[in-house]
């Protein structure tokens, strides 16, 4: 299923690191239009943690002034582009800024949310999910003595108990080495055509 | 400044050429009652791009090309206006916009007069839907107008107590090969048909539209951009269908009334005027305050002096919003009864332009909980 866009910001608030208050200023007036407030500015605040989009001029931003490591953040991050040096460019790439938004085009800001929501909700669905196939690979163990638990207890073979605990994990709509954590810690006899 | 030209770029041959000269006329009659002030000369450079989109970006060019002039009033469909900004951007140049349209734009070099959703679809629908309509048949033309006021239609009938919208179609810009959306309509029968159709592909399925014999009757149709110059095409077949504008010629207050007159005055008794000709008429008049107060006709100030600040219009009172560059207006519901629009509602309050529909109670999308895990 696509996922729907977010189209509607109101409510929400910003961070614009920026050192040229025209562009603050403009930038605000602009994101105020669309209901967005501004909580914070240049040089650097704490309200980044707060904030639910991060502005950051491509130019003099830093890696001091962004409380993540880079790459990760945890909220749509946008580049504001405004001269194309290209150390500067693969600082931008980097820190895996969601959208850019030219300094020429502030009146593309809401366009530059909307991709800047998708693409960062994209890119933290896709990090939950390594962390998730990462913790389940972890479990190889778990699953390995459950299924060896329910031949013996069963006395049926690898594939008839592999069968059983994933049964059992659909029912409970758990991962399958989270259902094999869960019968290893209860092996009581279940309802009927589960893991008993 | 004693003399500014400024450009007219309707298109008064084409497919849509009833909205482009009433357009054209209003910002004529404009230009006439500025220039019998005997203080500033406005000198009209007219232009006609027949519907053609590409004509208006080579039109808006050589109109601009010289430096002759920076402010151009035009435009008719949203198609036009997003291909004359990369030429009013290259030239530093001011497009005043006349028309309603779909919203989701804030450029610097237009001044949005039109109004946007939250001014004509958003509160069309919302009165469609506490009258009790729910099954809704959406149909509009084949570019951004039609596809942005339907995506709003969709979101805001859906979301409705009980709303389904029962089909949602297209037809070339026009087109007006129209009997497949005549025979749908047929099989599902909906209560509610919101029209986004321009110029003759209206004409055509609302004349279709009204040959149709259903068990209950015509579907109640809806329209944000009908206006009286789509009136004498439509014929009976108009009858019933509501619109909502920013301007009918049959409002009654004092200040339509003696906008009619002076149209009367001008065009004769038995012109009929619609939104299109208030909006471009009340576009040009804007223009020559903005160009008098400033004394010149750099667009930046220009448009400062008049955005930001109430103005008199016959539109009403209205405000340029300096920011968004989008203009308050009175959405006014009227509905078509042989051959003039009969006033529904006139709420006499001008409604804050919201482009980007960021203020409005829209729809709460259905959230979708998966109630499955397929286990791997």
């Amino acid at each position: 299923m696509t996922p729907r866009l977010e189209l509607n910001f109101a409510g929400r608030s910003a961070v614009v690191l920026h050192p040229a208050e025209t562009v603050r200023t403009e930038l605000a007036a602009r994101l105020a239009a669309l209901g967005v407030s501004v909580a914070a500015d240049w040089p650097a605040s704490g309200a980044v943690d707060r904030a639910d989009f991060l502005f950051v001029d491509v130019d003099m931003g830093h890696d001091d002034q962004i409380p993540w490591e880079p790459g990760t953040a945890p909220i749509p991050l946008i580049g504001l582009v405004r001269s194309e040096s290209p150390g500067r460019l693969s600082w931008a790439l980097g820190q895996n800024c969601d959208a850019f938004l030219s300094q020429a085009a502030l009146g593309l800001v809401y366009s530059t949310l909307v991709i800047a929501a998708a693409k960062s909700a994209e890119r933290l669905r896709v990090r939950r999910r390594e962390e998730e196939a990462a913790r389940r690979a972890g479990m190889r163990d778990v699953l390995v003595r459950a299924v060896l638990a329910i031949m013996q207890a069963e006395d049926v073979e690898e594939l008839a108990a592999l069968r059983q605990l994933r049964a059992f994990a659909m029912v409970e709509r758990i991962a399958l080495e989270d259902a094999a954590a869960l019968y290893l810690n209860d092996p009581r006899p279940r309802r009927a055509g589960q893991p008993r | 400044m004693a003399t500014a030209r400024i450009g007219l770029l309707f298109s008064t041959t084409g497919p849509y050429s009833a909205l482009g000269r009433s357009a054209l006329d209003g910002a004529l009659m404009a230009v006439a009652e500025v220039n019998a002030r005997n203080g500033l000369t406005l000198v009209p450079v007219c232009a006609d791009p027949r519907g053609v989109p590409a004509d208006y970006e080579r039109l808006a060019a050589e109109l601009l090309g010289e430096g002759a002039l920076r402010h151009i009033v035009g435009g008719i469909t949203s198609w036009s206006r997003k291909d004359m900004i990369p030429v009013m951007e290259r030239h530093g140049a001011l497009l005043w916009y006349p028309c309603p349209y779909e919203g989701f734009e804030c450029n610097d070099h237009v001044v949005y007069l039109g109004a946007c959703p939250n001014q004509h679809l958003v509160p069309l629908i919302d009165h469609v839907l506490r009258k009790g309509h729910r099954r809704a048949f959406l149909v509009g033309s084949n570019y951004v107008w039609g596809w942005e006021t339907l995506r709003v239609a969709r979101e805001w009938v859906s979301a409705g107590q009980g709303g389904e919208v029962t089909g949602e179609r297209y037809l070339p810009l026009g087109d007006t090969a129209c009997g497949h959306l005549i025979e749908e309509i047929a099989a599902q029968q909906p209560d509610l048909i919101v029209n986004s159709l321009i110029g003759p592909s209206s004409h055509a399925f609302m004349q279709a539209l009204s040959r149709l014999d259903l068990p209950g009757g015509r579907p109640l149709v809806v329209s944000a951009n009908q206006t009286e110059a789509d009136l004498d095409a439509l014929g009976p077949a108009a009858d019933g269908m509501l619109s909502m504008g920013a301007w009918f010629e049959t409002l009654d207050d004092l200040t339509t009334v003696a906008f009619r007159n002076r149209i009367a005055a001008h065009y004769g008794a038995e012109y009929r005027a619609s939104c299109n000709f208030a909006t471009a008429y009340t576009a040009v008049h804007l223009l020559a305050r903005g160009l008098e107060r400033a004394g010149r006709d750099d667009p930046r100030a220009v448009f400062a002096a008049v955005a930001g600040s109430p103005e008199d219009t016959v539109l009403g009172p209205v405000t340029i919003d300096p920011v968004t560059r989008h203009t308050s207006l009175i959405p006014r519901l009227a509905m078509a009864e042989a051959g003039r629009f009969r006033i529904v509602d006139d709420p006499m309050i001008a409604v804050t332009p919201d482009p980007y529909l960021a203020r409005v109670s829209g729809p709460v999308p259905p959230h979708a909980t998966p109630r499955l895990r397929i286990v791997s």
